[in-house]
C-alpha cells in the first residue's frame, strides 16, 4: 500500500514536471503564433 | 626471380602518394585556417582611420586591451553570462533527457517538442523576446501581476536585461544538452543497472554510482561545446536589447563587432578577437584534459 501510494506520488510529480518544461518550450511558439496574426500597431497593446 | 609486380613501391613514390592525399586538407587548412589568422595578426599591428590602414602601431593595439574600461566591461557581462547559461542548461538539459528516458506514453512525440528551441532563429526569438518581456502589456509581466506580484523592468533595467538575454539563451539552447545526454542515456549498458538491482541498489545509489559516472564523459564533452558556442554569443543580445541599458548586456562579441563596424578600428577588434581565442583556448585545453583522464 505504500509502495504503491509512493509510486502515485511520483508519477504525479514527474507528470508535473512533464507539464512545466512543455509550457516552458511551447509558450514563445505560441506568442510568436499569436504576434504573426495581429497587425504590426497590436504587438504591444494588451489584447 | 623476383616478381616485379609484387614488389613495394619504391620509398619515395610512396612518400610522395601520402603527400598527395594529404594535400587537400592542407590547403584547407592552409586557406582558411593558417591565412586568416595570419592576416588578422597582420592587422592588430596597425592603427586605422575611416576604414583604411593608416599607420603601424606595434603591439598598441594589445596594450589598449589592458587599459579599455569598455573592454573589461564586455568581458564580465560575457563572463557572467557564459558561467550561468552553461550551468543552468546543463542542469536543465541533463535533468529532461532523465526525466524523459523511461517508458511512457507519447514519450517521442515529448522528446520531439523538447527539442523545437534549437531549430528556432536566434534573431528572431531576440525580437520575439522584446514582445515577451515587454513590460506594460508582455505576457511575463501580466502572468506576474496575475499572481499579486509587481512587474519587472525586464529590459529597462540594467540589472534586469542580463536576465532576460540568458533566459532567452537557456531556453534556445537547453535542448542540445537535453539531446546529447538522452542519445547518450540511451546507449547505456541495461546489464551493469539489472545486476545493481540483483545486489539492492536503490534509484539514487544507481544514478550516482552507475549513471553519473558513466555519463560523465559525455557530459564534459557537452560542456565543453556549450563553453565555446556561449563566448560567441552575439545574435540574441543584438537583437534583443542591443548591449543596452548602458553596457549591462554588450557582450563581447557585439562589442568587437561595433569596435571593426562601427567605429572602423579594425586593428584594435583583430587584438580583441586573439584575446577571446586566447580564453577560449584556455578553457578548451583545461576541459580536453579532464576529458581525456576520463576517456582514458
Amino acid at each position: 500500500m505504500k509502495s504503491r501510494t509512493r509510486v502515485t506520488v511520483s508519477n504525479i510529480l514527474i507528470a508535473g514536471l512533464i507539464i512545466i518544461a512543455l509550457i516552458w518550450v511551447l509558450f514563445p511558439f505560441y506568442w510568436a503564433f499569436l504576434n504573426s496574426i495581429k497587425k504590426p500597431s497590436d504587438t504591444f497593446t494588451s489584447t | 626471380m623476383i616478381d616485379e609486380k609484387t614488389q613495394p613501391a619504391p620509398r619515395k613514390s610512396r612518400d610522395l602518394t601520402g603527400a598527395f592525399f594529404l594535400l587537400p586538407a592542407a590547403v584547407w587548412i592552409l586557406l582558411f585556417t593558417i591565412f586568416p589568422l595570419l592576416y588578422a595578426l597582420w592587422t592588430t599591428f596597425y592603427s586605422f582611420r575611416f576604414g583604411q590602414r593608416n599607420q603601424f602601431v606595434g603591439l598598441d593595439n594589445f596594450g589598449r586591451l589592458f587599459t579599455d574600461a569598455n573592454l573589461h566591461s564586455a568581458l564580465r557581462v560575457t563572463l557572467v553570462f557564459v558561467f550561468v547559461t552553461v550551468a543552468v542548461e546543463m542542469l536543465l538539459g541533463f535533468g529532461f533527457a532523465l526525466l524523459l528516458n523511461r517508458e511512457m506514453r507519447g514519450k517521442s512525440v515529448l522528446r520531439a517538442i523538447m527539442v523545437l528551441p534549437l531549430f528556432a532563429t536566434p534573431v528572431a526569438m531576440g525580437y520575439l523576446g522584446i514582445t515577451l518581456f515587454f513590460e506594460t502589456n508582455g505576457p511575463i509581466n501580466d502572468l506576474i501581476r496575475f499572481f499579486g506580484g509587481e512587474g519587472i523592468p525586464w529590459l529597462s533595467s540594467p540589472r534586469w536585461a542580463p536576465i532576460s538575454m540568458m533566459i532567452l539563451d537557456i531556453w534556445q539552447w537547453t535542448p542540445f544538452v537535453f539531446l546529447v545526454s538522452l542519445a547518450a542515456l540511451q546507449g547505456l549498458p541495461i546489464d551493469i543497472y539489472e545486476a545493481a538491482r540483483v545486489d539492492g541498489a536503490a534509484g539514487w545509489q544507481m544514478f550516482r554510482r552507475i549513471t553519473l559516472p558513466l555519463m560523465a564523459p559525455i557530459l564534459w564533452l557537452i560542456l565543453l561545446l556549450r563553453l565555446i558556442e556561449a563566448f560567441k554569443v552575439f545574435d540574441i543580445p543584438t537583437s534583443l536589447t542591443s548591449g543596452g541599458p548602458g553596457r549591462s548586456t554588450e557582450v563581447y562579441s557585439l562589442f568587437t563587432y561595433r569596435t571593426a563596424l562601427r567605429f572602423f578600428d579594425h586593428g584594435y577588434a583583430a587584438a580583441q578577437g586573439f584575446l577571446l581565442l586566447f580564453i577560449v583556448m584556455l578553457i578548451v585545453s583545461l576541459l580536453f584534459g579532464r576529458i581525456r583522464e576520463l576517456y582514458e
